[in-house]
This record gives C-alpha cells, structure tokens and sequence, in this order.
C-alpha cells in the first residue's frame, strides 16, 4: 500500500448554547459497536458509537458534563488532504487525568436521548417512523402533524433531521428516518428513558436504529438492507487500493451465531380500544395553595386517554374541590399545561389573594384506551438445517406498539426472515483508511479465502486506528434478504406487465 | 378471535414508498371482507314473544308483559313494536303502557290484530352507550282506576278461561335507525389504475373498516331460551309452548331447533304454526320418547318477504296418564328460530394473495379491484336491508311477569345464544354468570325441586347485587369460540347482545 497518512483532528463542545473549538485535542478516537446478542440484523438492535478524547493540559475543566459533542478528522494521503469529514456525535460523559492532560469519553447521541423524558398525545394508527426528507414536516407542534413516533422521540430529543441539517445547523445531532408501513391502532410515548422507547419501535416496527460514522443517527427499513446503491463500496483483498474500493490484507474472521439461530417466532399482540367517558384520575390526596398563588399537578392516569377526539374538541372534564379555611366551597382556576396520553398537567391557582385554599379532590373523566384482547401469533420458516429433527423457537419482546393479531403475524415473519438464520459477519482489519465510509454503508465484499465474489452487505462495525491510517470493518452478509425493489411499492406506477412480488 | 369473523382486524395502514404488505395489508383486507359478507348474509333470528309457565296473572292489573332492553346510542330516535293481539278480552279496554327506564313513556291502544306502535326515545334524556330497560304493561285502565293502587284483582280467578283473559303477542320490537348512530362519513370505493397510492389503499382499507363500524351497529340480542318447559297439562288437550314473530327477508326457511322428552304421555306431539296454521309437527310421540337435538325446517318461500310472520308452537296431547295416576308433564326446549337463505350467497372472493407472492401488476391490480367491488356490493347489502341493518332489537327478557316468577324461573328461561356469532357482548343486569362448554342437566330430585345446568366452564360477568352494564370480549374466555354456544345465568339479565366488533 506504501501511502503517506497524516490525520488532523478538531473537535467541538458547545457550551452556553455556543459550539466552541474543545481547547487542546491532541487526538480523537472512534468506535462503533453492535449492541449484543442476536443476529446483525435484530430489531431493534443498536450500532453505537463512543470516542475518547485525548486533550492537552488546555482541557476545559468545567462546563463540559454531558456537553454535546462533535468531531471531524482530515486525512491526507500522499500530500492529497480528503475533506474534512464528521467522525462523531454525542455528549461527553467523563473526564479522567491522562497521559498529555485529560482523557475525556464521549457517548453517541443515545446518551442525549437515553436521558431525555418524552411524552406525546395519543396518535391514532401512526406510523412508527416516517421518512424524513428536505421537506417532510418533523415538529410534533406544527399544525397537520403526521410524524413518526420515532421522528418524535428523535425530535423531542433535541435532534433535527438530517436532511434539512442547514435550517437547524445548531442540533444536538441529526437524524434521518426510513418509513415503515408499520402502524398500531393506538400509539403513544410516555418514557424518562427514550432510547430504550426508540429501540422498543423499531423492534416492533422491524428494522434497527444506529449511529452512523458521521454522527447521524437512523432508522433503517429492513427492506432497505439488501438494496445495493449507486456505486458501492468494494471490500477486496485483490486488485487497487483506489477511490471506492478498499483493499485489505486478506485476512478474514467469520462470525455466525448459529446458537442463535432460530426458524419459528412468537409475538404477543394487545388489542385496544377506546371505550367510553368514565373517571379515569382520582387524587384524594388534600393539598393547600397560598393566596394568589398556584400549583402544578400531574395527574398521572392507568390507561392511556384520548383528550381530544380527531377534531380537536375535548372530551375530558376536570372537577376540582376546594374550599377554604372554614371550610367553605371554593372554584379554583384551572389551566390545563399539558394533555399527552397518561398525563394531564393542571395548574391550579388560588383565586383569593387573601385566604388559604385547601384542595381536596381532582376527578377527571375522559376516554380511555384500554387492552381488550390479547392473543399470540406464529411465523414458523423453514429449518435452517435439513438435519435439524425440530423447530428452534423464540419469543419475541412484547411491545404496546403491537396491537393486531396481523401485525404480530407480519413482526414473527419478519423476524424469522432478517434475524432467525444464520448470517455471516465478516470482519476485516488493516483496511487502509477510505474517508466517507461509515456505519450501515452498503458493500461489495470480496474474500479469495471464502470464495466470495462481490458478496452484498452492510457495514455494521467500524472502528480507526489512533494514526489515521487502518480502519478495521464488519461487514454482515445481506444475501437472500427480501429486497423493497423486488416488491410492488405504493406510490408507484406499473405497467400492466410489470412483475413484482407483494411485501410479507 | 377463531373461525371466520375473527378476521375483523382493526384497519391497516399503507405508506408511500413502502411495500404493498400483505400479512398486516392485503391479507387484512381480504379477510375483513370475507367476513363482511358473512356478517351481511346472517339472516333473522325471530323475535321472542311469550313462553308458557307456571305463573298466572290474570288476577294482575296492570301486567307486567314484557320486559326487555336495547342499548341507547345518539341517533336513535325511535322504539317500535308490533303487537297481535289474538283476543281482547270481554269486558275490558286494554291499553299498551309503554315504561322506558321506569317511566312511563306511551299509552297505547290495543285493537285486534296486528298493530305498529311507535314511542320517540330521542328526547327522553337517555345517555350514548347506556343499557335501556323497556316494560310494556297490558292495563285496564278503567279497572285500575277502581283498583285504587292494589294490583291484585279482588276475587278474580287464576283461570284462564276468565272472560277477562284477552291473548297478546309481541312480534317484534326494535329501536331505529341505526345507520344515524355512525357520524363518519361511508368513505366511499376508491378507483385503481395503475398507481397503488396511499391514499387508494387506505380508502379501501377505511371502507372495510367503516362497513365493519355499520355492521358492528347491529345488536344480536342473546335468544331468550325456554328450557325445559314443562307443560301445565297432562289431560287430553292442546296448549302453547312459545309465539314469537319473525320476516323471512332473503331466508326462503324457517329453522326451529329444539329439544323434548316425553315423560309419561302415551300420545302427544309438537307442532308449528304459521299465522295460526300447522305448518310442521313431530309424529305422535309416547313415553319415553325423546330427542335431545331435533328441527323443522319450513319451506317458507311462499311469503312475502317483507310480511311478518306470526309463530306458535304448541303441544297437542291426545293420551296421557292423568297426575293423580303418577302423569308427569312432558318437557320441550326450544334453541333456536331462524330463516335460512336457500343457497349461501357468497360474494366471489379474489385470490387471497400469499405474503411475497410474485404476480403480475395486472393481477394484483385485478385483487385489489375485485376488494373494491365487493365493497360496494356489501354496501348495497346493508342500505337494501333495513329490516336487518337499520333497526336494533330489542332485547327480551325472561318469559316471567314479575320478579317472584323470574326467580322461580331462573333455570327454566335462560339468555342462551346457539351460535356464538360475534366478538363483543355487552350485558347489563345482576349477578350474572356466563357458562359454556359441555353442560350437565341436574335433575329437580338432586336440586331442590328445580332443575338446574352445571357447564363445565363459567365465569362471572357481573358480580354485583345491583345493575350494571358490562362490555366482554369473547375471546378473552378459552374455548368459548365463535359457533360455540353459552348461556347466561342468574336470573336477572337486563340485556344482553353480541355485537360483531
């Protein structure tokens, strides 16, 4: 290979709500990790990212505790300086004394999101994430929203979508976002930790979330996965070294879980339904107001409940009882701060400016949205060995997001299609260094030790040598993977010949 | 949900830029409308009216004669019943009275023959969702005047004879309309070409589930059951076992299930009549003749199909050994009176698409196509039949006539649904069980005096000393499938209904 490497390394942190240049980096080290067990492909799955990062005696002392955090590297190759390129995203989360100065680690924007507290209205049959574009529409508090409820998570976050990054240049980190046809009767958030809600959709709505290289993080379809795109990526152990095409060293360790493997999958559904105006909050639980004075109260319900119906009219009542010291009756004003599907925050405020309220009661009714079947569905595949004399067979995690008999059919076929057999991983090392390759890339790997010959697959691990110069890949096969473009599309117009296969 | 109207899947959801899915897309649409075209060719059970028992009432004014319920929801404006009245009586002026919720509503006149009573129920302060309790009285209205608030007629005999005993029917009673409950628009059949947009297959998909929502409207009253009706006589004679009423719509016959043994008779039958007409009867039966699962069925065509029919079935015993002789009553059970279409009337179904089948876009627009179609003509099914689909039954409750009688009968009239049909059933009353699966018949000698039905799976639906109303979904007890039977106990039920969804 015999090039000349050097590597340039810049990082910010933003601090006051200012992206400011993070003082004395010396290094910056990246690595992207498949979260455990499973095949690459689980749903709901996660590829994350982490870094450490090597500073100088400059190092900021304070001010950086789980401060965002962003990274790009240049590389020059024989005298030729690639574009600068982002290498991470994510929040800084320790700081130890190091070898120059300070060492700091980093998390990927699963760190952001893991804290973040998410609630939202009740959604009916939204889909679990929605496509994002230059022009898709992603505040949940715009008018006519139709967002995923993982656009909303991701947004609710703090992240901006990725590809409208120049309307928000200042996000916490972007996202981007496949669609999925995947839609429950009734679907809301109501979590303190929104990654592990985020991981819970895209399980249920089949596909993974990960960070890519560049700090993006993403939804896939896994319909996508298989699809090759303009100009892949080649991996190969023969032939140049050249733009769009790594050459490594040869050397190839194989991974395939085959404890792991499974060819029969269950998935419970929960049907539900919205029933009738009942009481569905109760406090008993007395509490005073000084005069003139207010208190805010989160009425936290069992059932998820539709406040308003699809036109906006209310369809809940707040009774208030208070009275005053002598015990004479008293109403309150009430405001109403937040309606989303478990919780309805009320202020109430005292209306004398002179007297004392106590408030001994609040009853709500409303329409609550409650389980009334409950069922389990089966996909059995074929044995992925013929010599197997039984089926191998795993449960799938129960989801709320899961709620009809069908989509629990489709989530166990699906299942058993991307994740229950056998899939190779390969892992390459001493790959010289390609600026824009990245996490979830689509490749064609070549291995004259396996016999493969522009094998398709997707990178699922990534990490950078400390010189710049070696990147060491996971490549896990996408073969026989069902494709979108084999597939009828909706949206789509077809001549009357056209021959496609329906989706499962 | 089992068997066939367990399709009845909530509506899926098609995205731009994704697949055409099948399991939770195409397939539930295909399966909703199979089960649509089911649910629209299900025919009417008859409507219950009178069962013979042990309790007179002559000697009462006014009588308790009916007592039923349906289930109020917003826009529906009406309550019909029909009444025949065979023989009024001499020298009384029966009235209808009419107690919607315990209050008196209509006070209606009641002339020979067959009669439509209407009573408006839109603006009677009733609430979207609650379970209505409907007493009709038969009144004398100047007797009662001079009853001066006793009920009990001063030496007037528990004999039917009495000139005062006029005969009364209801043959049918219902609230209406029931397409004027469902605010959301039909949103119409959608135009395929070439383009599977979005917006297209959610049309479809909203379609099937707002013709399911309109179907879903209808009540399937559970059939109040006459069980182990014993006969008041054992001489020589002829006497009514049950009357009810029935418009045979697209049904072309007549199905009566039932059920009966013959205790010590030597010479008895059962018979059916058709607007007072023999139109079936069993052979001359002797003791210990029995039949535990037995029908008629009656070649109804005939008839118009927007008459109603009035039924009766009756014993005629010719020998019998008397009491005092050790002569027991024979027994009759009556499961089930329905119409039955003359051939199915299926709609033609496209080929259900396979998840990832490979066909041309020909074909599958071709699918697609014939779902839409077939949407249309299930439409046509329900606007066409109004008898069927715009008007909810009522409820009837157990045969008795007063609370007394219904405790006494509890085992004898029970809410007892042949042919589990639907997915929801909503009850109101007190202290009711629901029992199903195989069922033990206890004889009076081990019981008390009374017979009583031990099932081998039972589940208490309202455990409560007072009314309540309860919705239940089917499913959710094991085994009780759809076609499965199962029977309501307690004694008290208000009303009782399965809904398809």
């Amino acid at each position: 290979m015999g090039s000349n490497h050097s590597i340039t390394y810049s990082a910010q942190y933003k601090t006051g709500g200012v992206w400011v240049p993070m003082p004395g980096v010396l290094r910056v080290h990246t690595h992207v990790q498949s979260s455990d067990g499973g095949g690459p492909f689980r749903f709901g799955a996660s590829v994350l990212p982490s870094a450490t990062v090597e500073c100088g005696p400059a190092a900021p002392a304070t001010g950086w505790y789980r401060a965002p955090f962003r990274a790009s590297v240049q590389v020059t190759i024989d005298g030729v300086a690639h574009p600068e390129e982002d290498v991470f995203t994510g929040i800084l989360t320790r700081r130890t004394p190091g070898q120059w100065g300070y060492t700091f680690e980093a998390a990927g924007a699963d760190g952001r999101i893991r804290r973040a507290r998410v609630r939202t209205p009740l959604r009916y049959r939204r889909a679990l994430a929605t496509a994002t574009t230059a022009g898709s529409v992603e505040d949940p508090d715009d008018v006519g929203y139709v967002g995923g409820l993982l656009n909303e998570i991701f947004w609710k976050s703090g992240g901006r979508p990725y590809e409208q990054a120049h309307v928000y240049p200042d996000a916490a980190f972007y996202y981007a976002c496949d669609g999925t046809s995947v839609a429950p009767e009734w679907g809301w958030i109501d979590t303190e930790n929104a990654w592990d809600e985020a991981l819970k959709l895209a399980e249920a709505a089949g596909g993974q979330v990960y960070q890519d290289s560049r700090g993006v993080m993403r939804y896939v379809n896994p319909l996508l996965l298989a699809e090759s795109t303009p100009a892949p990526l080649v991996v190969a152990d023969t032939g140049p070294h050249a733009s769009g095409r790594i050459l490594y060293d040869g050397r190839v360790e194989v991974d395939e879980d085959l404890t792991a493997a499974y060819n029969v999958a269950v998935c419970t559904f929960q049907r539900r339904a919205l029933q009738a105006p009942q009481e569905v909050y109760k406090n008993q639980d007395s509490f005073e107001i000084d005069p003139s004075q207010y208190k805010d109260h989160e009425c936290v319900t069992s059932w998820p409940v539709r406040w308003r119906d699809q036109d906006g009219a209310v369809e809940y009542t707040v009774e208030v009882v208070a009275c005053y010291d002598d015990g004479y009756g008293v109403t309150p004003t009430v405001t109403v701060l937040e309606e989303s599907a478990r919780v309805l925050e009320l202020r109430i405020t005292n209306p004398s400016s002179t007297r004392v309220i106590h408030v001994d009661s609040i009853t709500i009714t409303g329409r609550p949205v409650t389980v009334q079947q409950q069922g389990v569905a089966r996909y059995t595949g074929p044995r992925f060995d013929a010599n197997d004399d039984e089926d191998v067979e795993i449960r799938l995690n129960d989801s709320v997001y899961t709620q009809r008999e069908t989509a629990a059919q489709r989530r166990a076929t699906l299942a058993v299609y991307f994740d229950g057999y056998p899939r190779p991983v390969y892992r390459v090392g001493n790959c010289p260094y390609m600026p824009g390759v990245t996490v979830g890339q689509y490749t064609l790997f070549y291995s004259q030790q396996l016999g493969l010959v522009g094998e398709p697959c997707r990178i699922v691990d990534q990490y950078l040598d400390d010189s710049g110069t070696v990147m060491g890949l996971a490549l896990a096969s996408v073969v026989g993977l069902p494709k979108l473009s084999e597939r009828f599309v909706v949206g789509t117009t077809y001549a009357l010949s056209d021959v496609r296969r329906v989706g499962l | 949900m089992s068997g066939m109207l367990g399709a009845f899947q909530d509506s899926p959801l098609f995205t731009t830029d994704n697949d055409v899915h099948v399991t939770d897309g195409l397939d539930v649409l295909w399966t909703n409308q199979r089960a649509l075209d089911v649910a629209t060719l299900r025919l009417r059970e008859a409507f219950p009216s009178h069962a013979e028992h042990r309790v007179e009432f002559i000697h009462t004014n006014p009588l308790n004669w009916v007592e039923g319920g349906f289930h109020y929801r917003t826009g529906l404006t009406m309550l019909t019943l029909i009444t025949y009245t065979h023989s009024l009586g001499t020298g009384v002026t029966p009235r209808l009275r009419v107690l919607i919720n315990g209050v008196q509503r209509a006070q209606l006149t009641l002339t020979a023959g067959e009669q439509t009573h209407t009573v408006a129920i839109s603006s009677i302060g009733l609430v979207s969702g609650q379970a209505v309790e409907v007493l009709l009285q038969i009144v004398d209205t100047t007797l009662e005047a001079a009853q001066a608030g006793n009920p009990d007629l001063p030496g007037e005999p528990a004999d039917p004879s009495s000139a005062r005993w006029g005969r009364y029917d209801l043959i049918d009673a219902y609230v209406s309309p029931l397409s004027a409950t469902l605010t959301t628009p039909d949103p119409g059949p959608p135009t395929l070409d070439n383009t599977p947009t979005a917006a297209i297959l959610n049309q479809l998909s909203n379609r099937l589930d707002w013709l399911a929502m309109r179907v879903g409207l209808v009540p399937w009253p559970v059939w109040q059951r006459p069980f182990n009706v014993p006969g008041l006589y054992w001489a020589p004679t002829t006497y009514h076992l049950w009357s009810g009423g029935i418009v045979r719509g697209a049904g072309s016959t007549l199905v009566v299930e039932f059920a009966y043994q013959i205790v010590t008779n030597s010479g008895e039958r059962f018979r059916l009549l058709i607007n007072g007409s023999e139109a079936a009867t069993t052979p001359v039966l002797s003791a210990p003749a029995h039949n535990w699962a037995t029908s008629w069925e009656v070649d109804v065509s005939g008839y118009s199909s927007t008459a109603r029919l009035r039924l009766e079935i009756q014993s005629v015993i010719t020998a019998a050994r008397e009491a005092d002789q050790g002569g027991r009553p024979s027994r009759f059970t009556l499961e089930s009176v329905h119409v039955r279409r003359g051939s199915p009337g299926h709609l033609s179904m496209p080929t259900r698409t396979a998840p990832d089948e490979s066909m041309t876009w020909t074909n599958l627009r071709g699918r697609v196509n014939a779902l839409i179609a077939n949407s249309n003509a299930i439409k046509s099914r329900i606007d066409d039949n109004p008898d069927l689909f715009d008007r909810a039954r009522l409820y009837r409750a157990g045969y008795a006539y007063n609370a007394g009688a219904r405790l006494y009968l509890e085992f004898r009239h029970m809410p007892t649904q042949r042919r589990r049909i639907g997915r929801r059933l909503v009850v109101a009353g007190r202290n009711v069980k629901i029992g199903w699966g195989p069922m033990v018949v206890r004889a009076p000698e081990e019981q008390d005096g009374e017979v009583t039905l031990e099932f081998a799976h039972t589940e208490t639906l309202i455990a409560s000393n007072a009314v309540e109303t309860r919705e239940i979904w089917l499913d959710q007890l094991p085994g009780l499938r759809v076609s499965r039977t199962y029977t309501l106990m307690g004694g008290d039920v208000r009303f009782a209904a399965e809904y398809l969804r």
